[in-house]
């Protein structure tokens, strides 16, 4: 098993696919990434390309018809061993979920059982993770309320729908962190509020970051959030990674056409008004997809060879990888954008 | 000074009582209670009513019966039937109720009209425990195999106990009980002779003295088994199927799965987040069909002669007893009306979400 050493978490060859009565959907193929100590890598792409569906193979809870078919998923222990999340038993899975890898997920609205007290849910993931002792777990609890700018007694004590949506979503992140895990997967965690709570949100993100060290998995529609959070950017596409890399490379300079359509999707306040320049059509059929590039229907750039064969996932600068025969036009193209 | 501060004190202690007493008649409780007792006024008017409707009366009933055995003229007939009762038909039906309410107030339920001199309450105590034993034995066995056989199902959802089960309980459901304890008689009693239906018949064996002893108490179990498989068959269906919903309805609530991503078991999640929210609509059924447990079993107990108040009810209806059948439709009313109120109680402890006035 190669893994580097400051490697926490390693995806590699993951195909995920569900079954349909049409057939099988190919829903994540061949997706790998490494997640460093202390990273935080964003997942951008349109609706049902397959962000949400990888994050969830990763702690294994995918829907009765979804199944992994290929790949490794490396997790590195604190204590250095590398374990392969895809081999651990039923009970060692258990494990790992919330305490080594904790997910936040979007809408959290409904993230939590109406009919439980929030302080029984925090007892709950304590308790499975085998922590008994009620009073330090209440200390540790109200400590993360606090930092994460809620009246800690309160909000232990009440239950859900006496909280709002912003408040709930902190309610999760904090909960997120109790077992203090390595990896935090954050499923469009500032979509149900407004942008004030989104701001709130996100310094208290980057403030239990900072304070704790985890490595975030962030999926994100919004351009913007993924700027500022990520350090790394994964663009996904048809279940595809089509481009990966630091975050300045690939907002400034994208190589991939669905990158820099993505892009030019967004309005920028510093251009003024401007023509924004949506993709046409929409996302392919997965259990059909096009030959060649998945993309190709919709590019701009397209040419015989995108319809012939798929472009394999080559490192064309330092840390940037990307999936595109005509990345070098693409590149030229998005230049003077900016 | 003091002169005209003594009226003004009066009057805000008047004002303060009727603020108070208003508030009280607003409350939830007040309302709840209020409404409970309108209905059931209302039900016992409209069954006073409409019972009297119902053709002959208890006079002529008992006329005809005494010309049928005895061969004499009707007219004589009538004129012992009408001594032998206290009750006047002739009385105008606005004099009656007026003089049957004044008594339920005081919660007189009056006298049986043809078997005169006992009270409508003794009879009733008498034969009500004997029904709320079957069929509160037959809805908490149906309830919870309900629960389980549904949650099982929605768990293991497209297998072979779901699909097998689903057929079943839409059949079962869509019999009428009736129907069930016909088949059962003549079907396992009579055509395999499972059991010896003369002996099955009847609520106890009358030759086994009363008491806390073995066989009396075997015998009242064996008695019952009929009306209760019966009551658990005619009613699981329904339970089944409505938990297997509410299961796969829960199942895909997003904090099943956030439960599972934080690690618990799976039992727990079962237990504490699956099955005790998909719960929580049968519970509120349950408590409403503890209501129907006294007036649910009127043909079943008429059937199986298990003799309950639903017998009861069935020959107070053959003899026009009109107290009688009051007094059975006036305790059916209340227990519906009290289930109901249990009900809202139950949901409310169960659900914080519908807890209502807790925070004023």
């Amino acid at each position: 098993m190669s893994i580097s050493d400051s490697t926490i978490l390693s995806v590699q060859d993951v195909s995920i696919s569900y079954l349909a009565h049409r057939g099988k959907v190919r829903a994540v193929s061949r997706v790998s990434f490494d997640l460093h100590q202390g990273e935080s890598l964003a997942l951008i792409g349109e609706s049902g390309c397959g962000k949400s569906t990888l994050n969830l193979g990763i702690i294994r809870l995918l829907p009765k018809t979804g199944r992994i078919d290929q790949g490794k998923i490396l997790y590195t222990t604190r204590d250095g061993r590398v374990v392969d999340v895809l081999g651990l038993s039923e009970r060692e899975m258990r494990e790992f979920r919330w305490a080594e890898c904790a997910m936040v997920f979007q809408a959290a609205l409904n993230s939590l059982n109406p009919v439980i007290r929030v302080r029984d849910m925090v007892y709950d993931t304590a308790q499975a993770h085998g922590r008994h002792d009620r009073v330090q777990i209440r200390k540790r609890m109200l400590e993360l309320f606090r930092r994460v700018r809620l009246d800690p007694e309160r909000v232990f004590n009440a239950y859900p729908h006496e909280l709002s949506g912003g408040m709930r979503q902190r309610v999760l992140l904090a909960l997120g962190v109790l077992l203090n895990p390595q990896v935090v997967i954050l499923d469009e965690p500032t979509t149900a509020v407004d942008i004030l709570t989104q701001r709130t949100i996100l310094e208290v993100l980057r403030e239990l970051r900072a304070a704790m060290g985890f490595s975030i998995i962030f999926i994100s529609h919004d351009l913007s959030i993924a700027a500022e959070m990520a350090d790394t950017v994964a663009t996904m596409y048809a279940g595809e990674i089509v481009e990966i890399g630091p975050v300045e490379e690939l907002f400034y300079r994208p190589r991939h056409a669905y990158t820099l359509g993505l892009l030019e999707a967004v309005p920028k306040l510093s251009v003024g008004a401007q023509e924004l320049v949506s993709i046409p059509g929409s996302p392919p059929d997965l259990i059909e997809p096009p030959p060649g590039c998945k993309f190709h229907p919709r590019c701009p750039f397209v040419t015989e060879r995108c319809r012939r064969e798929p472009p394999p996932l080559v490192e064309e600068a330092p840390g940037h990888r990307v999936a595109c025969f005509e990345s070098a036009r693409v590149l030229a193209h998005s230049q003077p954008v900016r | 000074m003091e002169a005209t501060t003594s009226p003004q004190a009066v009057q805000s202690g008047w004002a303060a009582f009727w603020k108070a007493t208003r508030r009280a008649l607003t409350g939830y409780t007040a309302r709840t209670l209020l409404q409970g007792l309108l209905t059931i006024w209302a039900v016992m008017t409209f069954t006073f009513v409409l019972i009297r409707q119902m053709p002959s009366n208890p006079v002529q009933i008992e006329a005809e019966r005494i010309v049928r055995e005895e061969l004499v003229s009707y007219e004589e007939a009538y004129s012992r039937a009408a001594s032998l009762f206290d009750f006047d038909p002739n009385q105008p039906i606005i004099e009656q109720y007026v003089e049957y309410l004044a008594k339920l107030i005081r919660l007189d339920f009056g006298q049986s009209i043809t078997s005169a001199g006992t009270p409508v309450l003794d009879q009733i105590l008498q034969y009500l425990p004997w029904t709320v034993f079957s069929v509160g034995l037959g809805l908490l066995i149906s309830f919870t195999i309900g629960i389980f056989v549904g949650m099982a199902m929605a768990y293991w959802r497209g297998g072979i106990l779901d699909n097998v089960v689903t057929a079943l309980a839409s059949i079962l459901f869509g019999i009428p009980n009736y129907i069930i304890a016909l088949l059962i008689i003549l079907i396992l009693g009579v055509q395999l002779k499972l059991f010896s239906v003369a002996e099955a018949l009847g609520r106890v064996d009358p030759t086994i003295e009363p008491g806390f002893t073995p066989e009396y108490i075997g015998s009242v179990l064996s008695h019952a088994i009929l009306p209760v498989v019966t009551y658990v068959s005619a009613t699981v269906g329904g339970w089944i199927l409505t938990m297997k919903s509410s299961t796969i309805a829960t199942l895909g609530e997003e904090y099943v799965t956030v439960a599972q991503a934080r690690g618990l078991s799976q039992w727990r999640v079962l237990t504490a987040y699956v099955g005790r929210n998909a719960m929580l609509p049968l519970v509120t059924r349950l408590a409403i069909s503890i209501g129907f447990v006294v007036g649910g079993s009127v043909i079943i107990e008429d059937i199986y002669r298990y003799r309950g108040l639903g017998k009861f009810l069935t020959t107070a209806i053959v003899a026009r007893d009109y107290t009688s059948m009051q007094g059975v439709f006036l305790v059916i009313a209340v227990s519906v009306v009290v289930a109901n109120m249990l009900a809202d109680v139950l949901y409310g402890a169960l659900d914080p979400r519908v807890r209502v006035g807790k925070e004023q």
